[in-house]
């Protein structure tokens, strides 16, 4: 590998920087499997147990008991907010942090959190509760997995 | 024929794969960021000996730059990309995707 006369071909040549460039940023920047899956899953999971707690229409899965953080509201009102501010903050961090690293792919994450956080407040809690849990969660899941793929 | 003379000449400097690797892993950092030298010697799997060598190359060329300092009483060395290496990188990778679209290689 440190032979100084072995030059590959052009098309060696470019892997050979593609996978150089990889090593190097997640040796500096951390795994990308590491800083968008865990996210993924929690969310996954969390939501899912949202989903089936409230369901699409009114008519529950799973019940699972919660705690009552907003008592002025309806459970699934109160759950809403949480839930879509939550994913609001998480959404403009994401951003923001694509914006000071210059990272497209971290300011995509966040205007697609956002997106899907928007869309699913719209459509109430329990599709808030599926859509973050399969967009977000699996979305986050499977982008860290492409990152890793492609370095 | 018209192709061969439109084809980019490579830079010698850059165009050895110890030094092509030591650049390629310098131009990720951001402009002025340096890397100290055994994370970069661990980073790319060589002696130091060697790195050493392809490093003052590419110093004497220009494209990076080795500051030497002290951190308490130990030395340190850090090592960063110059603007001028950074250019360099970008004209040779240019160069290389030339030669891959000329010969007819996959895009």
């Amino acid at each position: 590998m440190v032979d100084d006369d072995a030059v590959p071909g052009p098309e060696e040549t470019l892997r050979l920087i593609e996978e150089q460039r990889a090593a190097t940023v997640r040796r500096l920047k951390g795994d990308p499997l590491l800083f968008y899956a865990p996210w993924g899953t929690a969310w996954l999971i969390g939501f899912t147990a949202f989903f089936l707690h409230y369901g699409l229409d009114g008519r529950r899965y799973a019940p699972i008991s919660q705690g009552q953080a907003l008592p002025q509201l309806p459970p699934a009102e109160a759950t809403l907010i949480w839930a879509g501010m939550s994913m609001l903050v998480v959404a403009v961090l994401y951003m923001a942090g694509g914006a000071i690293w210059l990272d497209w792919r971290m300011f995509f994450a966040g205007v697609w959190v956002a997106a899907v956080d928007t869309l699913g407040v719209l459509l109430g809690i329990g599709w808030h509760a599926l859509l973050t849990a399969v967009l977000l969660g699996g979305g986050f899941i499977v982008m860290s997995l492409w990152l890793r793929r492609r370095g | 024929m018209t192709a061969h003379q439109e084809l980019p000449e490579l830079d010698p400097v850059i165009h050895a794969q110890a030094r092509l690797r030591v650049v390629a892993a310098l131009n990720t950092l951001g402009d002025g960021d340096e890397l100290a030298f055994p994370a970069l010697k661990e980073l790319l799997g060589m002696t130091a000996g060697n790195l050493s060598v392809h490093l003052s190359k590419l110093e004497d060329a220009g494209y990076v730059r080795i500051t030497k300092t002290h951190r308490g009483r130990t030395p340190v060395t850090y090592v960063s990309l110059t603007k001028r290496g950074r250019l360099a990188f970008e004209e040779y990778t240019k160069a290389i995707r030339a030669l891959l679209d000329a010969s007819g290689g996959i895009t």
